[in-house]
């Protein structure tokens, strides 16, 4: 059975070293994006990603605004993508639900938080990874 | 050569900070306020990677700081959060499991000042001020500390833990133009919440 893959988006290498290795270590297959423009690029022209974890500030293209571009495609409206950022504020965290994220995680996360969150949402995607 | 750095010196300032006078200061904002929150969110990102940390009024010479702008309605500002290269790198090795390099460590300082004010942004938002971050960026230098003279250091925190010591501080002016008010008490979601759409 493959692992389900999961695409860490932050511009921070050592949060995505951070997260590759909590993944990992769970049983997941990490890919790795350094920015917004990047991660929609590898979402595009990737179809077996089963969730995206996405940092919010970024430079080139922030978070939000690459979740907005890759819900409006229909083809991605089931991919669970879930924020992992530094930001809380509620006006950012209704704007990417608005644009069809499932989930918000504040930095910095608890391993064993970040790898039940990724377990509990990365079923969806798999499910449409699969089709 | 060690610095001595004074919090206090910066409280004084109270009502005006830097070349610009707060026309109505915001009891919630003020600099004793300021110097608490920073106080706190630094201490606590740092113990969230594992790193305790006490209180200190030294500073040797530092030299890598990561620093981040901010804006919002009536306030600009910026954070930074400095140390040595040593005691960085020993930080680093303790937090995340391996030793790294110099491009490794300066990203990771980056993204700590981010959490820092991440965790402070969150703090003025439930006094009712909403600031903007911007990218941070780290720069390296000689004799890296805090301009004492410049009253526009509203607050630092020097905090020592057993690999070195880490400053961080926090500039803030805002503009006769734009007197910063206070909006609506806001509460954020913190570091460690997990929202499930």
């Amino acid at each position: 059975m493959n692992q389900p893959r999961i695409l860490i988006i932050d511009d921070s290498k050592a949060i995505r070293l951070a997260v590759r290795s909590t993944l990992s270590r769970a049983g997941f297959d990490v890919i790795e994006a350094r920015d917004g423009e990047q991660g929609r690029e590898i979402i595009t022209s990737q179809s077996d990603i089963s969730l995206v974890l996405c940092d919010v500030n970024m430079p080139r293209l922030n978070g939000l605004s690459m979740v907005e571009l890759i819900k409006a495609d229909p083809s991605h409206a089931e991919l669970p993508v879930v924020m992992l950022t530094t930001e809380g504020e509620p006006a950012m965290v209704r704007r990417a639900r608005a644009a069809g994220a499932r989930g918000w995680i504040v930095k910095p996360f608890k391993d064993d938080v970040l790898v039940a969150t990724v377990r509990r949402l990365a079923q969806a995607g798999c499910e449409q990874a699969a089709k | 050569m060690t610095h001595h750095v004074s919090p206090e010196a910066a409280i004084d300032l109270d009502v005006v900070w830097g070349p610009m006078r707060l026309d109505k200061p915001s009891a919630s904002l003020s600099s004793e306020a300021l110097q608490a929150d920073l106080d706190g969110c630094t201490a606590e990102v740092l113990a969230s990677h594992g790193i305790r940390v006490a209180r200190d009024r030294r500073v040797g010479d530092l030299g890598i700081a990561s620093v981040i702008g901010f804006t919002g309605e009536g306030l600009a500002g910026a954070l930074g959060l400095a140390t040595t290269d040593p005691t960085l790198a020993t930080l680093y090795a303790r937090s995340m499991g391996s030793p790294g390099d110099l491009a490794a460590h300066s990203d990771w300082l980056r993204e700590l000042s981010n959490q820092v004010l991440g965790r402070l942004k969150g703090r003025l938002l439930t006094k009712g001020y909403a600031i903007h971050l911007a990218i941070p960026q780290s720069v390296r230098g000689m004799s890296l500390v805090p301009n004492e003279s410049r009253r526009s250091h509203i607050a630092w925190t020097v905090l020592t833990s057993p690999a070195g010591v880490v400053l961080a501080w926090l500039d803030l002016e805002t503009s006769d133009a734009m007197a910063a008010e206070a909006g609506p008490s806001v509460a954020p979601s913190e570091s460690g919440d997990v929202i499930i759409f």
